[in-house]
């Protein structure tokens, strides 16, 4: 009787861990399973991001090559002509009657003022210019296009040495600059445009605002899709491209604030300001 | 009050802090299968308070004096514990074959569990007939929420979703104590004192599934991620 109680018990005993184990097992195995779907979800994340970051990056090639083309264009083909027509015009203006010559020289004042215009249009599209000047140099020059205008009172100060970053993250940041630029004269109806350069070892922050309209940010990012409108979504992308933190602070009525810090910039070359 | 300190009580602990914790999922409007498992997590605790109450106070209070016998208790919550559980099953799976297979089989099954609770082997009766039949049942429904997690196109946490560590206790206390429960009913009418003897078993396997439905508790349902 003994025995056999015994044997009940451990036969019980026995089953019961068996019946366990196969148990646990069976969900080692399910989390096992579930782990290895995890470490695939995010492997095809990465190749995903890799994918658009490359894509991003050929866009970007494929558009400063349209840009390069554009700018030798204009430089060499339509500066040629408004040389051109200058040039006529010299050769009309002795054998015109008089009073007709005060129209041709106003004409040739114009050529020559689009011939400028043209000038400054081709640098700012030519990334070699660009390169060759650097980004805080370009960025003046294009504020300065704007003051001309006469409708912007723009100010542009810098603190810290001054320094040179990687070439084709200058060329990002100028772009990301010129669309920002762009974005002011478009929509802000602004009279003021303060630049602010500051270069430290650690940081380069960039901080252009302007005193125009403003506009509620989170409303423009969601209708950015019904309005097919992919600037913000552009420059935060570019921003991403050279690892800036990118931050647009607007309200209606409160002007634009667009701050683009660059962490640990990779710094080439220091110029004492 | 003293006895109560004894190990084989010791699941009560984690009982009562997972019935404590599952009211947050009526305050924080939880969706339809974790209130049902909250309610079978309150219902676990009380009649387990009950159960014990009715061995030492219950059965001989206010001039009552019937048998020390609490399995009546037991077996008719066991029939109540498997009708939710089945709903939940029903809720969280998405196969309708498999839906409509829980409808029927479930309804078979608490027929058949009422009939051997009055009928066949009665309420005084471990009702070992019912038991492994719904164990068996539950085991399966387990498995089955297991394979459609696996098979979902989307990914979860398991570690932080309720439902996976109320399936995970469900699945281990079944399984793990099938073999005893089996055995129970028949030790219990031809070696009593071996089949109390080896109650540890349950014991342990109480203790397990009520960790289990106190860390459920603890994690908040899961939204599931794209692939």
């Amino acid at each position: 009787m003994q025995t056999s109680t015994f044997a009940t018990a451990l036969t019980i005993i026995i089953s019961t861990l068996l019946v366990l184990s196969l148990s646990a097992a069976i969900i080692y195995f399910i989390f096992l399973y579930q782990k290895k779907k995890f470490r695939h979800q995010q492997e095809l994340i990465e190749m995903r991001e890799a994918f658009n970051h490359v894509l991003l990056q050929s866009k970007l090639a494929i558009q400063e090559q349209t840009l390069n083309h554009i700018s030798k264009e204009l430089h060499a083909n339509f500066s040629h002509l408004v040389s051109l027509i200058n040039i006529n015009l010299s050769e009309i203006l002795p054998k015109s009657p008089v009073e007709q010559r005060e129209n041709i020289l106003e004409t040739k004042s114009l050529a020559k003022q689009l011939m400028s215009e043209l000038k400054a249009l081709s640098a700012n599209l030519n990334t070699d210019h660009i390169i060759h000047i650097g980004f805080v140099q370009a960025l003046q020059n294009e504020l300065n296009r704007l003051a001309k205008t006469g409708r912007y009172d723009v100010s542009i100060t810098k603190t810290g040495e001054e320094y040179r970053m990687q070439p084709e993250h200058e060329i990002i940041l100028f772009r990301l600059c010129q669309e920002v630029l762009n974005n002011v004269v478009k929509y802000a109806k602004a009279s003021r445009v303060i630049s602010n350069l500051s270069f430290t070892p650690g940081n380069f922050i960039l901080t252009i605002a302007d005193n125009g309209e403003g506009f509620d940010v989170e409303q423009a990012v969601s209708q950015s899709g019904e309005k097919q409108s992919t600037g913000l979504l552009n420059m935060r992308k570019r921003a991403a491209l050279i690892n800036a933190e990118f931050a647009i602070v607007s309200h209606p009525g409160s002007g634009t604030t667009v701050t683009i810090n660059i962490p640990h910039p990779q710094i080439l070359k220091t110029f004492a300001v | 009050m003293q006895r109560f300190f004894s190990y084989e009580y010791m699941y009560l602990l984690p009982l009562l802090l997972s019935a404590i914790l599952s009211l947050k999922t009526f305050r924080h409007r939880w969706p339809k299968p974790y209130k049902l498992f909250a309610v079978l997590v309150i219902m676990s605790f009380l009649t387990e308070v009950l159960a014990n109450l009715w061995i030492h106070k219950l059965h001989n209070i206010a001039g009552w004096n019937y048998s020390r016998n609490n399995l009546w208790i037991y077996n008719f919550f066991f029939l109540v514990r498997f009708a939710l559980l089945s709903t939940i099953f029903y809720q969280i799976l998405n196969d309708s074959r498999i839906r409509k297979i829980i409808y029927m089989g479930a309804i078979v099954l608490l027929l058949f569990g009422l009939t051997d609770y009055f009928v066949i082997q009665g309420p005084f009766q471990y009702n070992t007939f019912s038991v492994i039949a719904c164990h068996v049942s539950l085991i399966v429904l387990c498995l089955c929420y297991f394979k459609q997690l696996l098979q979902a196109p989307g990914i979860i946490d398991l570690h932080k979703e309720p439902m996976v560590w109320m399936t995970l206790g469900t699945f281990l206390y079944q399984s793990a104590s099938l073999p005893f429960l089996i055995m129970f009913g028949f030790l219990n009418l031809q070696h009593s004192p071996l089949a109390l003897s080896l109650l540890f078993i349950n014991d342990i396997f109480n203790f397990l599934i009520c960790t289990c439905y106190l860390i459920s508790f603890l994690c908040k349902p899961q939204h599931s991620q794209p692939l």
